[in-house]
């Protein structure tokens, strides 16, 4: 092959080629390089002869070019002269390159294509993919991008473009292993996390009926009847109540004018130019007020801060109370409200958590049978491709990818998204609530008070995306301040001040007040509020954001928005907050630890001591809002305390999968601000022979607490193998065998400096314990 | 308030824990038996503790008694279940308690051949030394050799905890049970020698130690100080009982502590404060004060 220096007469620039230039480049140097460009503007152009175009020339005649008899050889002389023949490719002419193309890939075998370079396979591509392409053509471009392999995503998504191109004009590759799996995993993906909602809403709606002592169809077969939790009913019918207010207040918020609208209708001077503009939370006003109005109109911004504060406590009520959830979602929250009696309240819940996990049954059954199938769940669409995914679950591929998300959106391009939710006797927001979003911290504040009115309406895609806009505005519009308040992380006097702040704001600027003398009064005293609502508000914000930047940084990533209420929940006990958890896996190093994923955590009361930290996250632990990895959900979960003051282990719990494995972990709760595992006789709390020695001490001592949590462990065991002995020796076996090695999980407070604790669980790994740390937010 | 105050509250307190916690399980266990489940019925039954709180508070003839009820009880027990439970039952889970209650109630020929059984079983048991080094202990006090290497293995496996301290092999182990494993074994000469060793290890904890000293390493130093006034009662008797019951005694409160509970600790402390006084009234030291002759 000949090159440039042997060339008898100097290179035109338009004759150097890439590949020239590049070997010029590394024969000669930059330098030759530009002498080489420089010769082209002082010479004159000369006809220059190349393989490439002598090649041409071979195969051309009186009739034009053989392309047939081109292609063929091409393909002899790769994969040696890959960047000749990508040189022909690039003199020949535009009608004549398919056709060389096809024949050149014609007499290529699958081996030999995957040992062309990158460039030319693409060429090749190129050429085929545009104009008509043949059957013939969409084997062979199935062919070369097969040829890539493993690296066919990376290929796919540094040309996305011709990919695209060729998934529309090739159906052959759709049969390519790599791109059949794929979309086959979407399809598979979309329903089995439809399907953990659907599972995690059927526990919530279980685990909310055993705290109001009801019992639904379908629980566990031989369960003892569940006893309510006392007083939760008349809590959940309060609760009620009060969201009933709120949504009145939110309603007369939208009858409160904020400004002007252009009269459209206006056909006559007579007719006003401005018509009055009430409150809309997702527009604002096209004119807003000058301040001249008498009486004096609220700005848009103004009221627009109260419908936030209101939204954020209705949605911290909701998260909190799986009830209220469910009860919004159906619509049903007066039937609560207006119960006469605990019996009656008793009676409305009932019907609403059976008519909820009938329709999960429904759904799932839909699910199974194809009724319900993955391209009518939009919803579900958004959050494998965007995120968040509120469940756990590991999809079978990286969604956001884009080799990834292109074949998944292809195939959903090909199909048209039901209404499923008709069949289900559903609203789509009702349903999207099912099937879509967890109970708690699901909710969306717009979908929670009835801002997304008349989405049942119209077809399913358009239905989908109003619902999804709702949701991401939504969620976006919780601002840092109010995190906290839509979060329940707050006191029962804040909530009772965000709602008195809007009660004197409706009185100052609400369409039922008249006498101006009132409305001034009101419009003063709603000032000095609203100031002193904010102050507090941004001031907590801000010194829960001072504090967060002291501690660690896997909870620093966590942001403000997400911070601790600690302050604002110790004065009033009455009313429950929320938080979070942080699950971490051992350290490989000195470093601290990544945050793995925050899940909503409920709570009653304070947590201020040991005992009612443990409480917090045993109940966390039974309702399912705080989960192990690796565990789906526990079977039981059994004090291990042999005596009233803690010692002991704090709980063991007793997960059986599917399979009927059955798998112990062994957790400690830690309620300090520098945690750290004892060290008494028996090595390291946790490790294996403390472990052992607190199974001796569980197992001889016959304290209260340590007879009580041999009952509850007979039970669990003599429920496990039924008809089998379950006495001390088989516990005391089972306990042996199964936990001092099973996996320990440290739960601490989230405020909690982790350096010493994480020494310690280092030692510990190194000595086959697998321990993981989750932090938990009070 | 002083050690002996101090074990003397500890106690009263699980005292009556025990005994209200006797009558809870002796109604239990009559229910129990009533709707024919005895399984259940030997659970309620059971009072492992109850003897040895007696015994810690000297109380011998209650010791005495609850030590021969735990033994036959358990014996009955096992001889239910052999005959009752399935195959798959685990006979032997309690071997180990069925061999401390035999040789506490001087029944040591059974209670040999019980720790036979409970080191087959214990040893299969994956990270049981805090149970095979009890297991140790009494076979020393039955007179069995094996008891003492056996106490060596068990305690050096405790001691290579995994935050770097007391790693068995480089600095010497502070634990007392192979000390006490040779004085019930009566093994004079590797008693002396495993109390210089105890001392040493004292020594150092004393001297490098700038953290709080545990209530369990209060209670090894209390105990090797113990087992130094014990040799010195084999060569000059006089007076070195009232030294040794106040350090086993301020050792018993040290172990409590260490565990919340009554130990096996206690019941050896006990036993070593007997030894004491039988060595200090000229007397050859006996382990087993309840063997029958």
């Amino acid at each position: 092959m000949a090159s440039l220096e042997s060339s008898t007469a100097p290179a035109t620039a338009d004759q150097l080629s890439f590949a020239a230039i590049g070997h010029l480049q590394r024969m000669a140097g930059n330098a030759a390089v530009a002498q080489a460009v420089a010769r082209t503007t002082t010479t004159p152009r000369a006809v220059q002869r190349t393989p490439a175009s002598d090649l041409i020339d071979k195969h051309s005649g009186i009739l034009g070019l053989d392309e047939e008899a081109l292609g063929a050889e091409l393909a002899q002389r790769l994969p040696a002269e890959d960047a000749m023949v990508t040189q022909v490719f690039a003199s020949l002419d535009n009608v004549d390159r398919d056709d060389v193309a096809f024949a050149l890939t014609s007499s290529l075998s699958s081996a030999r294509l995957g040992s062309l370079s990158e460039t030319l396979r693409l060429i090749l591509v190129r050429e085929m993919v545009h104009g008509v392409v043949t059957d013939e053509e969409e084997g062979h471009v199935a062919a070369i991008w097969g040829s890539f392999g493993a690296t066919l995503p990376a290929v796919a998504a540094r040309n996305q473009a011709l990919w695209k191109l060729s998934l529309e004009e090739s159906d052959q590759l759709n049969a390519l292993p790599a791109v059949r799996d794929i979309r086959n995993a979407f399809k598979t993906d979309v329903v089995k996390l439809a399907s953990l909602y659907l599972d995690d809403n059927e526990r919530g709606a279980r685990i909310e009926a055993e705290r109001l002592g009801l019992v639904l169809p379908g629980g566990r077969p031989n369960a003892k009847p569940p006893i309510a939790e006392p007083a939760y009913i008349e809590d959940v019918q309060a609760m009620a109540r009060k969201v009933r207010t709120l949504q009145q207040s939110l309603r007369a918020l939208t009858r409160i004018q904020v400004g002007h609208q252009v009269n459209m209708n206006r056909r006559d001077s007579i007719s006003p130019p401005y018509l009055p503009a009430y409150f809309d939370p997702d527009k604002a006003p096209q004119v807003a007020p000058d301040g001249k109005e008498q009486p004096q109109l609220a700005t848009w911004q103004q009221t627009k801060t109260q419908h936030d504060r209101l939204t954020a406590v209705v949605r911290g009520f909701a998260s909190l109370y799986p009830s209220i959830y469910v009860l919004l979602q159906q619509d049903r929250l007066d039937e609560l409200a207006n119960a006469g009696t605990a019996e009656q309240a008793r009676t409305a819940m009932e019907g609403t958590l059976r008519r909820t996990v009938d329709k999960i049954g429904e759904s799932q059954t839909m699910l199974s049978s194809g009724d319900i199938a993955y391209f009518d769940l939009i919803a579900l669409h958004s959050q494998l491709f965007t995120g968040p995914i509120a469940v756990p679950f590991t999809p079978a591929a990286k969604w956001s990818e884009p080799f990834n998300a292109a074949l998944a959106r292809g195939e959903l391009a090909n199909v048209e998204a039901r209404q499923f939710w008709t069949k289900l006797g559903l609203g789509v927001v009702a349903a999207a609530a099912l099937i879509a979003a967890p109970f708690t911290g699901g909710a969306t504040a717009a979908l929670l008070v009835g801002v997304g009115v008349g989405i049942g309406a119209g077809q399913a895609v358009d239905s989908w995306q109003k619902y999804l806009s709702l949701s991401t505005a939504a969620d976006a519009a919780v601002r840092d301040d109010l995190a906290l308040v839509a979060q329940g992380q707050v006191s029962g006097a804040l909530v009772a001040a965000v709602m008195d702040t809007v009660g004197v704001f409706l009185d100052a600027y609400g369409a039922g007040v008249s006498v101006a003398a009132r409305r001034a009064a009101a419009k003063a005293q709603f000032e000095a509020l609203d100031a002193a609502m904010r102050e507090k508000l941004l001031r907590e914000a801000r010194r829960r954001a001072g504090r967060e930047g002291a501690m660690d940084a896997g909870l620093e990533a966590a942001g403000t928005a997400l911070a601790v209420a600690d302050e604002l929940i110790e004065d009033e006990p009455e009313i429950e907050a929320s938080g979070q958890q942080y699950v971490m896996e051992p350290p490989t190093s000195g470093d601290a630890p990544p945050v793995v994923s925050p899940i909503a955590v409920q709570r009653v009361g304070q947590v201020v001591t040991g005992e009612d930290f443990e409480a917090y996250v045993d109940r966390g632990l039974r309702r399912g809002e705080i989960r192990i990895p690796g565990i789906k959900e526990f079977d039981y979960i059994i004090p291990g305390q042999y005596t009233g003051s803690g010692w002991g282990i704090d709980r063991i719990g007793i997960a059986i999968d599917p399979a009927g494995r059955v798998h112990l972990v062994h957790m400690e709760m830690k309620m300090q601000q520098k945690p750290k595992l004892n060290t008494p006789s028996l090595g390291t709390q946790t490790g294996a022979h403390w472990t052992s020695d607190a199974i001796e001490s569980l197992m001889t001592s016959s304290r209260p607490e340590a007879r009580a949590a041999k009952e509850r462990l007979r039970r669990a065991l003599q429920n496990m193998y039924p008809g089998s002995t379950v006495d001390v020796n088989v516990m005391r076996d089972f306990l042996h065998r199964r936990l001092k090695n099973a996996k320990v999980v440290v739960f601490v407070p989230d405020i909690a400096d982790l350096k010493r604790l994480w020494r310690q669980i280092g030692g510990l790994a190194r000595h086959g314990r697998n321990t993981q740390v989750v932090k938990v937010k009070l | 308030m002083n050690q002996s105050d101090e074990l003397n509250r500890i106690l009263e307190g699980e005292l009556g824990q025990a005994i209200g916690a006797r009558e809870v399980g002796a109604e239990e266990a009559s229910a129990r038996r009533d709707a024919a489940d005895m399984p259940g019925f030997f659970d309620a039954s059971l009072a492992i503790q109850l003897p040895d709180i007696f015994w810690a508070r000297e109380d011998w003839d209650s010791a005495r008694r609850e030590y021969e009820r735990s033994a036959n009880l358990l014996e009955e027990r096992r001889t239910w279940n052999r005959e009752h439970s399935g195959a798959d039952y685990p006979l032997d889970a309690s071997s180990d308690w069925e061999a401390a209650a035999l040789i506490k109630a001087g029944r040591l020929h059974e209670g040999r051949d019980r720790v036979g059984t409970a080191l087959s079983y214990w040893r299969q048991m994956p990270q049981s030394a805090p149970v095979l080094l009890t297991l140790a202990l009494h076979a020393a006090q039955a007179g069995m050799p094996e008891g003492a290497t056996l106490a060596d293995e068990a305690a050096a496996a405790i001691a290579r905890r995994p935050l770097g301290e007391g790693i068995a092999g480089e600095t010497p182990l502070l634990h007392h049970a192979p000390t006490q494993s040779r004085l019930l074994l009566g093994d004079w000469e590797a008693f002396e020698s495993e109390v210089d060793r105890l001392n040493e290890a004292a020594k150092e904890l004393r001297a490098g130690s700038l953290e709080r000293i545990s209530p369990f390493e209060q209670a090894v130093l209390a105990s090797a100080r113990g087992f130094d006034a014990i040799r010195g009662l084999r060569t000059s008797p006089a007076r070195g009982d009232v030294l040794a019951r106040d350090v086993f005694e301020s050792a018993m409160v040290g172990f409590y502590r260490s565990a919340g509970r009554i130990t096996s600790d206690l019941y050896f402390m006990r036993l070593n404060v007997l030894i004491a006084e039988r060595l200090a009234n000229g007397q050859k030291p006996n382990p087993n004060p309840f063997a029958r002759i």
